[in-house]
């Protein structure tokens, strides 16, 4: 069946692409600000199952205790993050969170579980001078998106389900966004969307390496079309590993993360030998010390032969009780039990995960970026977590962004003029995407197979972009990059694009190689180690030289700009500046 | 299950829009320890057949994307692990639902039916976001909220959907998921839509429909109950 160019056309004010706690936040607020706007939520899976908001298992962080503050938060935030921070956008997460747990509560319809005598209970997380983490279990995340997918119904707000956008789209060369190209699965039609305000919002990239936790079918898209559009990107080099992946033999579960409550509660991470090894690392904090510190702990101990014949170390919970377990961890333990693991009862192996990608999109508090038209949220977008994000604080970021995003899209379509998509920009961008439908699909053993093509980016990935990096690894997997992005432009796909995973996947691995290529640029680049970045050739936090973002954009080689230490500059004591200095 | 046993694998394959017709296609697939159904597929699209069409997401249980009938049972192809079932294992697409390409079907008429009951919770107009104030208190152990608790954690899959021979037979009829969504919510102590809502549920192909079968209570991948649901609408027990 011939796919011809774009047919469909859609008008909009504001098209949001991508579904998690970012994109409905986004679209919900546009909505309740001004609700003539003419909103329209695109997913590349089904809305509200799509994304890793969903996902979110431990909670969200939130000053709401009258012995906390947002003063208190931000600054957790901070030195969890090494300074590395946009510090106006932490200060921006660590204000909104406390209003955002209200409006959850009293306008979405979340319900947060309660402490005995009924008000919201929070509990503890790593690297918090307070338990401030807000939570419905240990599966936060199913109830905030399925309540704040409920809410679309209630308004009128059109949804694309399994719709991805396959690139934005300018009024004209080296203009403004006006739209973006669209991709629907089930028929393989595509639609030239044009909007006032596109808010993109499609999730990280962190599966580009061997083990990973987000859903499968976070690719990266996001970093991959706005680089392709002209976006500056931070701090890519900062990608979050999670201490506690499960392994699940040859399962795709493996590297599903068993979450931090666990350790919060006083879990152990233990070697093959028996031993707590955070005491070789961390004495004073142990298991609660920050992730980027806990997953390099028990990386060094895999790599140094102290890791189990599964490759991992263990988690045991054993000693805090099996009905403290089973109660506070239900979810964990229901996991844990599908693949044989008893995790009330036995240490249950782990190991480091990609997980989160602090680096992103550079925007300012409102999500605007320098590109006009464009909005970012959520992990998209980069510089509120720094060098390292604290549990807890990654679906902050996405409804406090998102709801931000919602409101300066409102504000900016008052004014905001219409433009029509570049159509010369748009059929370029088709006729990429549907390059490899017909080519001969080759074998995974031999040839330009996507499948083992993202196997192969995802094993130089990890063994060279991971969690200890150094010079010549960082060049060993940039050469990679630029051999699979050679293999990858000549894969193939059955001819017909309908339901189509096979094409779907070269145009993910497409986007991994962008977003993989921006990681490994700004990790060589970064001769220090600050939070998630650890460089064995350069072993040393080094504030004189690097208290910087690595920036990188289409055309132009890294660059660095200083940290505005606007609120808070290492080594101060007291609490951080409420007002920013002008 | 020894590792890297082959297992047979008989997959329900149907392309309407092409004309086709359903068919059965076996595959040998390399199992690995703690494969599940999902991983299974992939081996297949990977291996075998690059046109194989299934749905995912979040491989753990959490998003509910892959539900279909395993060995004649509806579950989530992520959590059902190769090594505990009957070989040959049969993977079809839900039931009840149309089917766009091989196991991935429309589920445009299962969230018409959970949209019929306006599954949105409806605070009070002037639901107050004051940094001083404390959103609802509702001590544990309040009776209502331990089984509104429970019944909130569907994930929406359609698992319930098509093992309910209700919904087979009776098109008009919500099914499990919707109502039992509109329990959750109308007994929500914070919700205040309850009525109309009762209305809705209550009328032709609401509660009133359910025959008690309970195959959604068997079937649901999460453990959540939508006959006491139904029941307790039946009974009015959300009257406020």
């Amino acid at each position: 069946m011939p796919v011809t160019s774009p047919r469909e056309t859609l008008r909009c004010d504001v098209l949001i692409l991508g579904s998690g706690g970012a994109g409905l936040m986004a679209a919900l607020h546009a909505y309740d600000a001004e609700p003539r706007l003419r909103i329209v939520v695109t997913s590349k899976g089904l809305i509200g199952k799509s994304g890793c908001t969903r996902l979110v298992q431990g909670g969200f962080n939130a000053a709401l205790d009258p012995d906390d503050s947002p003063e208190r938060h931000f600054r957790d935030t901070i030195l969890g993050g090494q300074f590395l921070n946009d510090q106006e956008l932490a200060w921006a997460l660590v204000s909104d969170a406390p209003e955002i747990i209200r409006r959850l509560e009293t306008r979405i319809g979340v319900f947060f579980d309660r402490r005995p005598d009924g008000r919201i209970h929070q509990k503890a997380f790593a690297g918090q001078s307070f338990d401030r983490t807000v939570h419905r279990g240990d599966l936060t995340g199913i109830e905030i998106v399925s309540r704040l997918h409920d809410q679309l119904f209630a308004r009128d707000i059109r949804r694309l389900d399994e719709t991805r956008a396959v690139a934005l789209i300018h009024d004209r060369p080296g203009g403004r966004v006006a739209g973006a190209l669209l991709l629907r699965h089930a028929t393989g039609e595509f639609i030239l969307a044009q909007a006032r305000i596109v808010v993109l919002a499609t999730g990280g990239g962190p599966r580009m390496y061997t083990f990973s936790a987000p859903s499968l079918e976070k690719t990266g898209d996001g970093y991959a079309m706005a680089y392709r559009a002209g976006c500056d990107l931070i701090d890519m080099e900062m990608m979050q590993f999670h201490p506690t992946g499960l392994l699940a033999g040859a399962s795709r579960l493996s590297g599903m993360v068993l979450e931090e409550g666990l350790r919060g509660a006083g879990a152990h991470l233990l070697n093959a030998q028996g031993e707590r090894f955070m005491a070789r690392y961390d004495p004073e904090r142990m298991e609660r010390a920050t992730r980027d510190l806990v997953a390099r702990a028990s990386y060094l101990e895999i790599m140094a032969g102290r890791g189990t014949s599964a490759g991992g170390v263990l988690l045991d919970a054993s000693h805090l009780g099996a009905d403290f377990v089973l109660g506070n961890f239900p979810g964990m333990a229901r996991r844990c039990a599908e693949v044989g693991y008893d995790l009330a009862r036995a240490p249950v192996p782990v190991t480091p995960t990609a997980h989160f990608h602090m680096g992103g999109v550079r925007i300012d508090p409102g999500c605007r970026t320098a590109m006009p038209g464009l909005l970012v949220a959520g992990e998209d977008a980069g510089g509120v977590h720094g060098a390292n994000r604290l549990g807890g604080n990654g679906v902050a970021e996405s409804c406090v962004f998102g709801m931000r995003a919602g409101f300066t899209a409102a504000e900016l379509c008052a004014s905001a003029g219409e433009a029509a998509p570049d159509t010369t920009e748009a059929e370029a961008a088709y006729r990429a995407a549907t390059t490899p439908l017909g080519r001969r699909v080759a074998s995974r053993e031999h040839g330009e197979n996507p499948f083992a093509i993202r196997d192969a980016l995802q094993r130089a990935m990890w063994e060279n972009v991971g969690l200890v990096r150094d010079d010549a690894g960082l060049r060993r997997a940039l050469d990679t990059i630029g051999t699979l992005e050679e293999r990858i432009s000549r894969a193939g796909a059955p001819a017909d694009p309908r339901a189509n995973l096979t094409w779907q996947q070269v145009l993910d691995v497409q986007n991994l190689l962008v977003a993989a290529r921006l990681t490994a640029t700004a990790a060589r680049y970064r001769t220090e180690t600050r939070g998630s970045h650890a460089r064995s050739d350069c072993p040393a936090r080094d504030d004189a030289r690097w208290l910087v973002n690595i920036y990188q954009a289409a055309g132009r080689g890294p660059w660095t700009e200083p940290v505005r230490l606007s609120r808070l500059a290492p080594g101060a004591v007291g609490s951080p500046q409420r007002a920013a200095p002008a | 299950m020894p590792a890297g046993r082959k297992v047979s694998i008989r997959v329900r394959r149907f392309d309407p829009a092409a004309g086709g017709r359903r068919s059965w296609a076996a595959y040998d697939v390399d199992a690995g320890p703690m494969m599940s159904v999902l991983d299974a597929l992939f081996w297949i699209l990977e291996h075998q057949d690059p046109t194989l069409a299934f749905r995912y997401s979040c491989r753990a249980g959490m998003c509910g994307s892959c539900a279909m009938v395993i060995n004649g049972r509806e579950g989530l192809a992520c959590a059902q692990r190769l090594e505990h079932l009957r070989a040959p294992v049969s993977v079809e697409p839900l039931r009840s639902l149309p089917v766009i390409k091989d196991l991935l079907v429309d589920l445009r008429p299962f969230f018409d039916k959970y949209r019929a009951v306006d599954p949105f919770y409806v605070g009070h107009a002037a639901a107050v976001l004051d940094p001083a104030s404390e959103p609802a208190v509702v001590p544990r152990g309040d009776a209502t909220r331990e089984i509104v608790d429970r019944q909130i954690d569907c994930i929406a899959c359609g698992a319930c959907y098509s093992a309910c021979p209700v919904v087979s037979i009776v098109p008009e009829f919500l099914g499990p998921a919707a109502l039992n969504r509109a329990y959750a919510v109308a007994a929500d102590a914070r919700d205040t839509a309850g009525l109309e809502r009762l209305r809705r549920v209550t009328a032709d192909g609401g509660v009133f429909a359910c025959h008690s079968v309970g195959n959604c209570v068997t079937v649901c991948p999460v453990g959540v109950n939508p006959l006491l649901s139904i029941q307790l609408l039946r009974k009015g027990a959300v009257h406020r």
